[in-house]
């Protein structure tokens, strides 16, 4: 098997195809308690990320700025930790 | 279009109605590559049909890892959702294009589309792609659409946006192109298109032996 057709392998195994648990063909890196229903993403941050969403927020409120803006700023917070933490 | 190398445009969601069929039809038509319709609803097929386009509908897993492992160049329309044809094709995509918009389940289901890709990208090579679609003009979608500008880098590009506008719309019911609707839908597209006409270009993947280790089987 070439390293290719062994990384696709790979690929496929790690996302579960052609695998079947208990009749549900959910991913096999799904948690237990996940495998009856949508995952969720549960993002923690922290503290200097709260931090940032804290000091964000009271800029964005001293300058009155829209809470549309400051949501722009929470996912941008909360996609770079989510990238740093992998 | 290269056909000794291997290039998989895969179009795919965690969630639907977000503009998977769109992009993908438009990319095939656009890159003059073959149309793989993964999706049971079969809306890239009809479109297609609708133009007397080469399309293949494909709707299990080995006709689709069948299909991925051809040399040359392809677009594929995936269903949404985590379901054995679309991890088919994700695992075996070269280019992994995400089409969200930007609600804050849109942002959900796109964080569930990153992790997905980052469990693919510790095993082989997979540039992972995003398009904001239906965007609209207000103070949120700016703000969500600047804060993913400032994020995209190595895990993902960003490779443009389509605005939300009846004549996309009405350019699908008709078979029609967004190149030729024209105007701003077309502008708006023409960047996307150049994105990924630079990637494909570029993309110097599948020697056989560009894989520094592998690791076989079982969930990480």
């Amino acid at each position: 098997m070439t390293k290719a057709k062994a990384a696709e392998t790979a690929a496929l195994s790690l996302l579960g195809v052609g695998t079947r648990e208990q009749g549900t063909r959910m991913p096999t890196w799904a948690p237990e308690d996940t495998r009856v229903k949508p995952r969720q993403m549960n993002i923690q941050l922290t503290p200097e990320g709260l931090a940032m969403l804290q000091e964000a927020q009271v800029k964005c409120l001293q300058k009155g700025v829209c809470r549309a803006s400051f949501r722009g700023v929470v996912l941008e917070v909360v996609l770079k930790e989510w990238l740093e933490a992998q | 279009m290269n056909q000794t190398k291997r290039m998989n445009i895969v179009c795919w969601a965690d969630k639907g109605g977000v503009g998977k069929t769109t992009l993908a039809t438009n990319l095939a038509l656009a890159l003059g590559a073959p149309l793989l319709d993964l999706d049971p609803q079969g809306d890239a097929a009809r479109w297609a049909e609708n133009r007397r386009l080469a399309v293949s509908r494909l709707n299990t897993p080995e006709a689709v890892q069948k299909a991925l492992r051809q040399k040359g160049t392809r677009v594929a329309d995936c269903p949404p959702g985590q379901g054995e044809v679309a991890l088919s094709a994700i695992a075996l995509a070269d280019l992994l294009i995400i089409p969200s918009k930007t609600g804050d389940a849109d942002m959900v289901a796109l964080l569930r589309a990153f992790e997905l890709a980052r469990k693919v990208q510790t095993v082989r090579p997979l540039r992972v792609g995003l398009v904001l679609n239906l965007a609209r003009e207000t103070g949120r979608a700016k703000g969500v659409e600047a804060a993913l500008r400032a994020q995209a880098g190595n895990d993902f590009m960003w490779l443009g946006k389509l605005g939300a506008r009846v004549s996309v719309e009405d350019a699908y019911a008709t078979g029609k192109g967004l190149l030729q609707v024209g105007g701003a839908v077309a502008h708006e597209f023409r960047q996307i298109l150049a994105a990924v006409e630079s990637i494909v270009s570029t993309d110097s993947t599948h020697s056989t032996e560009s894989y520094e280790s592998v690791q076989l089987g079982g969930p990480s």
